[in-house]
């Protein structure tokens, strides 16, 4: 892990007031994100920093992180 | 070195009987929360009656501002007292009356709350206080309630005594020595509240229960309701500044650090003694018959307010930094990695205070003469305050729980990483509530409104659908209710957890700037007492003048309204009839 779980359970609960009020931001300019896709953009933004926290960083060959 | 068990056995057990009570009623309230949010939301149907909204209502609020937040910092003021004079409290006998005091007055004024879920009780036929938390006329409550309230105030007036007390003592045994910032912080924020609860000992005796007895035919609302409020607003500092002491004194403790000056803390708690409760006149904007001059008094006074909160943000920030940067960690940025995310309490604490940030913002705006008529009275309300009172109070409470049971029963944490979920999901939850909920309110979707939605009209959301809105709100008090569920799971798992040696020490490190560097007249305690005064009888002699002189101690006349319900449906269906001016 690049990070601890406890700061990636913290990264992901910061990233949810973003992706909730992005959208109302984005309608503000007019750009209409469906209630779906904004749901399914945020479940990938977690998922994606998941999984750059859990994948071991360069260099990082310890294998008892990555069994 | 030892626990806070160890050191003080018995004091610690005042303090954890306290601690309970604050649990339970927290968790009474909790469950209230989730149904009023589901109700108004039209999740689902939860009262068949809409009246029984407002029974729910005055239990939520009640019970957590009044029970659960009061009754958890009579604990720790117990524990600041105690540990930063290092002495037990003078007389066990004494600090137990003032536990009962304050026991018996929850009991009577919760009955009197709880009663109103039954329609006709045997012998004593209907008896209810669906009175909300702010209790002013013209709705009234059963006389129990009020006799309830005054017990309690009476109790923490006593409990005041008894740290004011310890204080003396020491004093006699070190003449020399300046006060420690804990009881310092202590002394200045009871002296507060005396000054606060005059306002609502007024009230009370005066005229709330002699007019609920029968005594008195008619009392004056406008009266009644600036009397609340004088108390009503230092009351937000009587939770906010227990909270802020935890910041003070846990915080950077936890964070591996120090305090980063005890002046600037002496400092901040002298400015809410001074300024708190000069104020009130603020939540009273849209009142009719109090002028716009005293009401820009009070909105003055309110924007000095803010200077001790920035002044906390700066110095408690600054002190995590330092912790940081003892731990290890390193750049502009970088140090906010090496603080100790894991660590509940912490997490807990740091969650609580960057929401306070987002709840002072919109504070400001409510504070905002003008403005507050656009929010006023509006589902922003609940939102503004669940983020101050709800979070920035709630959280900090539940987060130093955490570091509080082990030191108390002398037991380990049951489960930290529940706990950390635990204050996350508070942060997670509360994001959706309280952001939808303040949106809410610039729709114009009214707050206290068990349905609100009407023939004909439809609220129009200007981004966004007031569907979606709702479906937020509803999210957002499900994950909170949850949220309790595992605070209580974790205080009970603790409670039963086996005995552990490895609990660290509840000593406090010392500031980097230490009480050395105050300047002696901070300790003058008469002399900010006296200010504090001062400008309370400023602030308050005209307006209360005007609001006695136009209406009568007792009132233009009008009616009550016993119990409320029924009347308030009337006055809504005229409302809607547009019989009323609105
Ligand atoms: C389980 C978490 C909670 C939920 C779901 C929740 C939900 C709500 C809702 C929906 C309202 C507005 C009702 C209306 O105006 O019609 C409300 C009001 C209120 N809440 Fe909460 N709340 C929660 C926790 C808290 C906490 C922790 C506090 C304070 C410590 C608090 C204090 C209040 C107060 C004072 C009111 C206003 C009552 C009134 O208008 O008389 N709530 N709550
Ligand atoms: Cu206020």
């Amino acid at each position: 892990m690049r990070i601890s779980r406890s700061s990636l359970l913290i990264l992901a609960a910061f990233m949810i007031p973003v992706v909730v009020e992005f959208r109302t931001l984005l309608l503000m300019f007019g750009i209409d994100v469906s209630i779906e896709a904004a749901v399914a953009a945020s479940v990938a933004a977690v998922a994606a920093v998941t999984l750059w926290a859990v994948i071991p960083a360069r260099g990082d060959h310890d294998g008892a992180e990555t069994a | 070195m030892s626990t806070y068990v160890e050191r003080f056995p018995a004091e610690a057990k005042v303090i954890r009987s306290a601690f309970y009570v604050s649990f339970v009623s927290l968790a009474i309230g909790a469950l209230m929360g989730l149904l009023q949010t589901l109700h108004r939301t039209g999740m689902f149907e939860v009262f068949s009656e809409p009246g029984t909204y407002y029974t729910v209502l005055t239990t939520h609020g009640v019970f957590l501002v009044i029970a659960f937040t009061i009754w958890f910092l009579v604990g720790v003021f117990v524990w600041a007292v105690t540990t930063s004079l290092d002495r037990g409290v003078e007389s066990l006998r004494f600090t137990w009356s003032w536990y009962g005091l304050m026991s018996l007055g929850t009991a009577l004024a919760g009955i009197a709350i709880l009663a109103g879920f039954v329609d006709d009780w045997p012998i004593v036929g209907d008896v209810s206080a669906d009175v909300l938390f702010t209790f002013y006329a013209p709705l009234q409550a059963h006389p129990m309630f009020y006799l309830g309230l005054a017990i309690f105030i009476v109790g923490t007036w006593v409990a005041g005594v008894d740290w004011f007390r310890s204080w003396w003592v020491w004093k006699q045994e070190n003449p020399d020595e300046r006060i420690p910032l804990p009881t310092f912080m202590v002394l200045t924020t009871m002296l507060m509240w005396y000054i606060a609860t005059l306002g609502v000992a007024v009230a009370v005796l005066a005229f709330l229960l002699p007019w609920s007895l029968g005594l008195l035919e008619t009392v004056n609302p406008l009266l009644t309701r600036t009397l609340f409020w004088f108390f009503g607003h230092p009351v937000v500092y009587f939770w906010l500044m227990p909270a802020y002491m935890m910041w003070y004194l846990l915080l950077p403790k936890i964070s591996g650090g120090r305090l980063f000056s005890d002046p600037l803390a002496r400092v901040v708690f002298i400015l809410f003694l001074i300024l708190s409760v000069p104020t009130g006149i603020h939540h009273q904007y849209l009142d009719p018959g109090i002028s716009e001059g005293f009401k820009f008094i009070a909105m003055t006074n309110t924007m000095f307010l803010l200077l001790p909160s920035l002044l906390t943000a700066f110095t408690v920030v600054a002190s995590m930094e330092h912790g940081a940067r003892q731990r290890g960690g390193e750049g502009h940025f970088g140090w906010l990695k090496a603080l100790p995310w894991g660590n509940p309490a912490f997490t807990g604490m740091a969650l609580a205070g960057l929401m306070f940030a987002a709840g002072g913002f919109s504070g400001m705006i409510n504070a905002g003469m003008n403005i507050n008529y656009l929010v006023h009275n509006s589902f922003w309300v609940p939102g503004h305050f669940h983020l101050t009172v709800g979070t920035a109070v709630a959280l900090t409470f539940m987060a130093s729980t955490y570091w509080f049971l082990p030191q108390l029963t002398g037991r380990k944490l049951f489960s930290r990483p529940l706990a950390l979920v635990q204050v996350v999901l508070w942060f997670v939850g509360m994001t959706f509530m309280s952001n939808a909920m303040h949106r809410a309110g610039l729709l114009g979707i009214p707050r206290r409104t068990a349905e609100p939605w009407y023939d004909g009209f439809e609220f129009e959301a200007g981004v966004g659908s007031v569907g979606e809105l709702n479906a937020q709100i509803a999210l957002g008090g499900t994950l909170l209710t949850l949220s309790v569920a595992i605070f209580l799971v974790v205080v009970i798992g603790t409670a039963l957890n086996g005995k552990s040696s490895e609990i660290e020490t509840s000593v406090i490190p010392e500031p980097l700037s230490g009480p050395e560097d105050s300047p002696l007249v901070l300790d003058n305690l008469k002399l900010w007492t006296v200010i504090a005064v001062v400008l309370v009888v400023l602030a308050y002699t005209l307006p209360l003048a005007s609001i006695i002189d136009r209406g009568g101690l007792l009132g233009p006349g009008g009616r009550a309204f016993p119990m409320s319900l029924d009347s308030l449906v009337v006055l809504a269906q005229l409302a809607t009839e547009g019989a009323l001016p609105r």
